[in-house]
């Protein structure tokens, strides 16, 4: 009997509007684990809203989310747990510094301060020197590679990127591409979002299009 | 339950931690509700006949306005640093969330009351008892974090959040407001003290209604 594999991410006739503005259109995509998903549209065509729903912080009007087989409606928390978000803000406390804002994210995602000081990521990412120092005084690069080590603490399986190249420096666009590669060979599934065509990610993903909140191609 | 008391602890222990960096809240609702004090001082002239009737309401009316600064304060900072969002993509309950936020917002208001009081014997000359007047202050202080912390939530996303805040903030608290300088004009004059027990139970059903209908409250409020 040929084993069934599940998707790590289901989304069912997904719609969402903010007034009378539809912004997400009866959106239906599958992503099984391993696999990652550019979603690439203009501005305003929904991907954003997107993610921030499948990352359960904003609601939708209609249809069904799983990620990693829980409903997003019924077990929002679970869902948080199992996804990591990297967004083009950092989502950091500025006034706190690298290591403070890493030891306050481990202990929301219940990862203890041993496993935070063995992170090799911090030493990949270039941040083991800067562990003492205010968030507010790094580069936004700096920042962006801060927000993806929050975003990694706690082994998600599926990992979010909101235009993850934006504002970023070539070496930090290397070390990001090199993240995604080796994310995705350990078995962690993603999707990122862009505005750019043409955007090599250095791995095979499908492209996904919406164009006005509606899914116009999956390739 | 552990887990969701742990994480109500460490986002008290976050806004403790950026307090302590930029010192904005605190000082700012001290600064306000000092002013407000001699201000009123000035206004009422308080003789040594009306100071008891009078002090109850300015200690209150200082704090509550000062509360409506320190909390939009507060949430506006978050919002701005973009940490509100990164907390919210965290596994925590937005309830424990909240009450996290009740919790920092109780210890500022407290301190700058630890300050506002002492000022206040000095000015007015009062003798207050002080076992029962913590008590009355720790239930008023509990009624106004856990409104004002809502309805910053509330209005920090809107164009008109520094109007919208105290719209929203003042009329649901005049129960509580009410109830905190009845009490206080109790205990700062000695009589009346057989309606002490009344005004402290108001205070009390305030407390326990919104204990469980604010948290609830905030979630909603958080999605987009």
């Amino acid at each position: 009997m040929k084993p069934t594999f599940r998707p790590l991410v289901k989304v069912l006739g997904l719609s969402k509007s903010y007034g009378r503005k539809r912004v997400l259109n009866q959106l239906e995509f599958e992503l099984m684990p391993g696999s990652g998903l550019v979603v690439k549209g203009s501005n305003g065509s929904g991907k954003t809203t997107l993610l921030g729903i499948l990352s359960t912080i904003s609601r939708f009007d209609e249809g069904l989310i799983e990620v990693c087989g829980t409903n997003t409606l019924h077990d929002p928390a679970v869902v948080r747990s199992k996804i990591g978000f990297v967004a083009h803000t950092p989502y950091l406390y500025p006034q706190l510094t690298v290591k403070e804002n890493l030891v306050f994210f481990s202990r929301l995602y219940l990862v203890s301060s041993e496993t935070l000081d063995r992170n090799v990521l911090l030493a990949d990412m270039g941040l083991d020197t800067r562990l003492n120092q205010r968030v507010s005084t790094l580069s936004h690069g700096f920042q962006k590679r801060v927000s993806i080590v929050r975003a990694l603490l706690h082994r998600p399986s599926l990992l979010l990127l909101d235009e993850p190249e934006t504002g970023l420096d070539e070496e930090t666009v290397i070390v990001l591409r090199r993240l995604i590669e080796s994310f995705l060979a350990d078995g962690g599934s993603v999707i990122l979002t862009t505005h750019l065509e043409n955007i090599d990610y250095g791995v095979e993903m499908d492209n996904l299009f919406l164009e006005r909140g509606k899914l116009i191609a999956l390739a | 339950m552990k887990i969701y008391v742990k994480h109500i602890l460490i986002i008290a222990w976050k806004d403790l931690l950026l307090e302590v960096r930029s010192r904005e809240v605190v000082v700012a609702v001290l600064v306000f509700s000092l002013l407000s004090i001699v201000v009123f001082n000035v206004a009422f002239d308080p003789t040594p006949r009306t100071v008891s009737m009078v002090a109850p309401g300015i200690l209150w009316v200082a704090l509550v306005f000062g509360g409506i600064l320190g909390l939009s304060r507060t949430f506006a900072l978050e919002v701005e640093s973009g940490g509100f969002t990164g907390t919210l993509l965290s596994p925590i309950a937005r309830d424990a969330f909240f009450l996290g936020k009740v919790i920092s917002s109780f210890v500022f208001m407290a301190l700058v009351e630890l300050i506002l009081v002492p000022v206040m014997v000095v000015l007015f000359d009062l003798d207050i008892p002080v076992i029962l007047f913590i008590l009355v202050s720790s239930l008023a202080l509990l009624a106004v974090s856990l409104v004002g912390t809502l309805f910053a939530a509330m209005a920090i996303n809107t164009r008109a959040r520094e109007i919208l805040m105290p719209v929203l903030f003042l009329p649901v608290i005049i129960p509580a407001l009410l109830a905190s300088v009845e009490c206080t004009e109790i205990l700062f004059s000695g009589h009346g003290s057989e309606n002490l027990g009344k005004w402290i139970s108001l205070l009390g059903v305030f407390d326990a209604v919104y204990l469980i209908a604010t948290p609830l409250c905030f979630g909603l409020v958080v999605s987009d």
